[in-house]
């Protein structure tokens, strides 16, 4: 931890956040609109809270909280740059497995906090979704932290330098993509929300500054993933001639085009599809990516 | 960490986990108890990355939120009084448990004052993660297989309990030295070892004195989880270099998961059997 890993880790969370919502409306075909996505945002924190008539309302409140404090507590342990990298733990790839984890209690606090049936429902399938995709996430990281023989992010960055992870590991990064995407809570992986079935799920009764936070959250989580994915499986910081920084935020930038892009063309499968699908090909598959990454590691990382 | 980054965490840290810990017994809806608990335990992890362990303590935070979200799902299921709405008294015996309990805080922070531990100066650094993998897969390797065979069992013998047909159908480094240790504002062994035995009173009363089993589950969790503050605290203060004390915690994590999985299957198929999980109504050994 440095200096100012206080004040860089926000930054990058916030402007991150920014450029994930202009992107959004990218990929929904339209032009980007700062000026717009502002006025919506001062709009959204001028309106009042809300206090649901149940008998844990505190549970509402305390749940945008820390969904935040996951998203920035994972985003901190993504390195960035030989310089920059926010938390260097020697466990640090278990410690962004660990914050995930807490999105878990907060989307359900969300839904069983607000009261209101469809929210309840909405919270009760987050707990069942979470629980299958959690697994291939850790099994994965442990297929990607094998070869580097360390679970420190910046490690497992430098033994890139030849070849990314992504190639030589194909099927860790197939399964690693999906179940990251089931984090972040995006379509179409958005079942505790399911607009069209739940009409906003867990998080529909949120209003103000709640519902911006929720909001705000639910980008950097997004930033948090993609920038892992990009540090993990594509190389991180390594390219040619452009600086590493830059390297980084354009693979960071690319995972989050292609996690947005594939929730706008992909359909919502029903929750039972969704689980059978993480228990009975993901999780299998994930013990299987281990066992390959063993080889490897014997084979050519030694 | 140095000494008083260690302490600044230790001491809010700890308050929290024994606050938290005591109010999954008080509050009445059945949420905040599985996320209370949740609190506590990964306060805990907290702590162990407070006192230098810090592949436990994330280890700690990732498992017991995926457990604590579970046990709050079953809670809601076999609770009779999931929300707290009607005011149930859900205790039995209080007073006696809570003088056990008590009785046994004082037995074990007495023991943990007065014992002259063995002290090591050691090293600010965390144990080294690569030699926690080595005892792994190196001399506990039979262990731990057989920690991971039992889990395994217990997810078998879980799922068949609980389908509907049964089995058969369907030493602080100048520790005294420094000005900070002589106001005991220094976290030392004996300071780690008490909040242990406060935590492990806390489980132990919820445990002697809940009348639902998720909720005797949920302390005997508690006391795991103070088992695991106490070899964390000899980890750090007396033998920095026994990777075998963190290959316990862990096994005692293992446990924890083993205990849970074993319980609930126990409490489905006793649900379906007797339509109650409260413990005074499952009588039938009395014969």
């Amino acid at each position: 931890m440095s200096g100012w890993t206080l004040v860089g880790v926000p930054a990058v969370a916030l402007v991150g956040a920014a450029l994930v919502a202009m992107l959004e409306q990218l990929v929904a075909g339209f032009r980007p609109a700062p000026s717009g996505l502002a006025r919506t945002a001062l709009a959204t924190l001028r309106q009042p809270l809300r206090r649901p008539e149940t008998y844990d309302n505190w549970l509402f409140h305390i749940a945008p909280g820390l969904l935040l404090t996951a998203a920035v507590v994972a985003l901190a342990t993504v390195p960035w740059a030989p310089g920059f990298r926010g938390i260097d733990f020697q466990a640090g790839v278990i410690l962004f497995g660990g914050a995930l984890a807490y999105v878990t209690p907060a989307v359900f606090m969300a839904g069983w906090g607000s009261g209101s049936p469809l929210a309840v429902v909405g919270g009760f399938r987050w707990l069942a979704l979470m629980l299958a995709y959690a697994m291939p996430v850790a099994m994965v990281v442990t297929a990607v932290a094998a070869p580097a023989g360390s679970l420190r992010p910046t490690d497992i960055v430098e033994i890139q330098h030849a070849v990314p992870m992504g190639l030589v590991q194909p099927l860790a990064l197939a399964l690693w993509l999906p179940a990251v995407v089931a984090v972040c809570f995006l379509p179409p992986f958005d079942l505790p929300q399911a607009p069209s079935e739940l009409g906003g799920g867990a998080f529909a009764a949120y209003r103000g500054l709640d519902a911006a936070l929720v909001w705000l959250a639910q980008r950097v989580l997004l930033v948090a993933v993609s920038g892992m994915t990009a540090a993990l499986f594509l190389s991180g910081w390594h390219g040619p001639v452009l600086p590493p920084a830059l390297w980084m935020a354009l693979k960071t930038a690319t995972v989050a085009v292609l996690i947005l892009w594939a929730g706008r063309r992909l359909p919502r499968m029903e929750i039972d599809r969704t689980l059978a699908l993480a228990w009975k090909v993901a999780n299998p598959l994930a013990i299987l990516a281990i066992v390959i990454a063993g080889g490897l590691t014997l084979g050519f990382y030694r | 960490m140095s000494d008083l980054g260690t302490a600044l965490v230790f001491w809010p840290a700890t308050v929290i986990m024994l606050v938290t810990g005591l109010y999954v017994f008080i509050t009445s809806s059945m949420a905040r108890a599985g996320l209370l608990l949740l609190a506590a335990l990964g306060v805990e992890g907290l702590i162990f990355v407070a006192l230098a362990s810090e592949f436990l303590g994330f280890l700690q935070l990732l498992m017991m939120s995926g457990e604590m979200v579970i046990m709050v799902f079953f809670m809601v299921m076999f609770m009779p009084d999931p929300g707290g709405l009607m005011g149930m008294d859900m205790t039995h015996d209080k007073r006696r448990s809570a003088a056990v309990a008590g009785a046994v805080a004082v037995a074990l922070a007495v023991v943990a004052v007065l014992t002259d531990w063995p002290a090591r100066a050691v090293g600010d650094d965390a144990p080294d993660v690569r030699a926690i993998g080595f005892e792994v897969m190196g001399r506990s390797m039979i262990t731990f297989l057989f920690a991971a065979m039992t889990i395994l069992f217990a997810m078998v013998g879980g799922v068949l309990l609980a389908k509907a047909g049964g089995r058969f159908g369907i030493g602080a480094p100048g520790g005294r030295g420094s000005r900070l240790a002589r106001r005991r504002l220094m976290v030392s062994l004996p300071v780690v070892l008490a909040a242990g035995a406060l935590l492990f009173a806390i489980g132990l009363c919820g445990a002697l004195g809940q009348t639902n089993t998720i909720m005797v589950i949920m302390g005997v969790e508690l006391m795991l989880g103070a088992s695991m503050l106490n070899v964390v605290g000899f980890l750090r203060y007396s033998h920095p270099d026994a990777t075998s004390g963190a290959f316990f915690v862990l096994v005692v994590m293992t446990l924890m998961a083993v205990e849970a999985t074993v319980g609930f299957a126990l409490v489905i198929s006793a649900f379906r059997h007797s339509r109650t999980a409260e413990v005074d109504d499952l009588t039938e050994l009395k014969g």
